[in-house]
């Protein structure tokens, strides 16, 4: 009898706990929910801030890679604005005639090919990327070695290469690289990968479309080719 | 900002010019420094197209002129596109939009959605022309290439500007010269 009259009490007292626990102490309970909400929320600032540096360092350790494999005077620059138009495809980096950029050197990034600077003011420059109808890069296919140009036609990441005729060995998914001439870009850079190969109207020449291995638009950080290697002497 | 001194409103008033090369110049900053996180039709739009109408239909034509000179050069200066190809192109627009006042009285919203409009498409064909003496420019004129999102999104995006415009010139005590001109008719 008194084990029963136990367990009710038993029961009666950890109900009636139970009660002050979720509804008296409720209050305090919703305080700390409101405290460990903004502590979670200032957590969640600090992760993405944490997470941005990570990339950061990243994109960094892979650009002092590339720098070192490249054997050219590089110097690195921060996009800060692309252009106003939708017509014409240029960004703005801010290394300028102070830093000793001229115009016509190369810009380049990890990734590939990014373009040439077209007009320098004391701190800034403004570059003409490949993706720019009005830019003309000398390319090559890395496979057949067949010579084109690579000129924009202001679309993302869609190029075309011209001047290659219907007997070039060309075909989708070749990767198309800088031919090294004029000094600008070093020899074998990356600009893309052929994307469509179409028979021009002519029957002369084809059309080639080139998927560019630089989104313009998502450019970060890019190099300045101030000096490129010096092509090798044949004996 | 009514019971100010007519010194204060004559300062104002001729500070209004440059409210707007400021406010044009805010355009144009958001627009190359936010590509990345803008949708597509805003990008093809044309940004400075409806400050230039604005210009052709609520100045005179040498302050408007002079105003979408100086605007169409920062637009040029925003730009990898040879220097000159802008502003040849916005004050082509600016005499065509000035024109259309002889037959459309831009005031409602449905005449400014139209006027807008029709110089939006007509710009696409217009450009690759005046970009075309300046250098290659092939690429404008093909179909594929054609922004129909920003030849829409231009005209909506004009109506916002007309109206802070307009809000621009009430608050710097701007006299609209079609109402002047209508009130003394009226009159």
């Amino acid at each position: 009898m008194s084990g029963g009259a136990q367990k009710n009490l038993f029961y009666l007292t950890h109900g009636g706990r139970k009660v002050f626990d979720h509804y008296f102490f409720l209050v305090n309970a919703q305080q700390k929910n409101d405290e460990l909400m903004k502590e979670m929320d200032l957590l969640r600032t600090k992760l993405t801030a944490l997470q941005e540096v990570e990339s950061e360092n990243t994109r960094l350790r892979e650009s002092l890679a590339f720098q070192h494999r490249l054997q050219s005077k590089l110097l690195s620059a921060h996009v800060v604005a692309t252009d106003v138009s939708n017509d014409y495809v240029g960004i703005r980096i801010d290394k300028g005639a102070l830093d000793g950029v001229q115009v016509g050197m190369g810009i380049i990034s990890p990734s590939g090919l990014v373009g040439r600077v077209q007009r320098v003011s004391q701190s800034y420059s403004d570059i003409l990327t490949l993706l720019d109808p009005t830019s003309n890069i000398d390319a090559i296919i890395q496979r057949s070695r067949a010579r084109g140009i690579v000129t924009g036609q202001a679309k993302q990441v869609q190029a075309k290469m011209k001047y290659l005729d219907r007997l070039d060995d060309v075909a989708v998914n070749d990767v198309v690289v800088s031919s090294g001439f004029g000094s600008v870009f070093p020899k074998g850079l990356l600009i893309g990968t052929v994307s469509s190969v179409v028979l021009g109207s002519n029957g002369i020449l084809q059309l080639v479309t080139v998927k560019t291995a630089v989104d313009v638009y998502r450019l970060e950080e890019v190099f300045i080719v101030l000096s490129p290697p010096e092509p090798e002497k044949t004996s | 900002m009514f019971f100010l001194h007519p010194s204060q409103k004559r300062l104002l008033n001729s500070l209004n010019p440059v409210f707007f090369v400021v406010f044009v110049y805010g355009v144009l900053m958001v627009r190359s420094t936010a590509a990345a996180i803008l949708p597509p039709m805003v990008l093809s739009a044309d940004l400075l197209m409806p400050f230039v109408v604005f210009f052709a239909q609520r100045r005179s034509t040498w302050e408007g002129f002079i105003l979408s000179l100086f605007c169409s050069h920062l637009y040029s200066l925003s730009s990898s596109a040879p220097i000159g190809v802008f502003a040849f192109y916005y004050l082509i627009l600016f005499f065509v939009a000035r024109l259309m006042r002889y037959g459309i009285n831009v005031s409602g919203w449905v005449s400014t959605l139209v006027a807008l409009f029709g110089l939006s498409l007509g710009g696409r064909f217009l450009l690759p022309i005046v970009a075309s003496s300046f250098g290659p420019a092939w690429p404008v004129f093909m179909l594929k290439n054609f922004p129909w999102s920003g030849i829409f999104f231009a005209p909506l995006y004009g109506l916002v500007i007309f109206a802070l415009g307009e809000a621009l010139d009430r608050a710097t005590f701007k006299a609209d010269k079609v109402n002047i001109e209508m009130y003394e008719a009226a009159a």
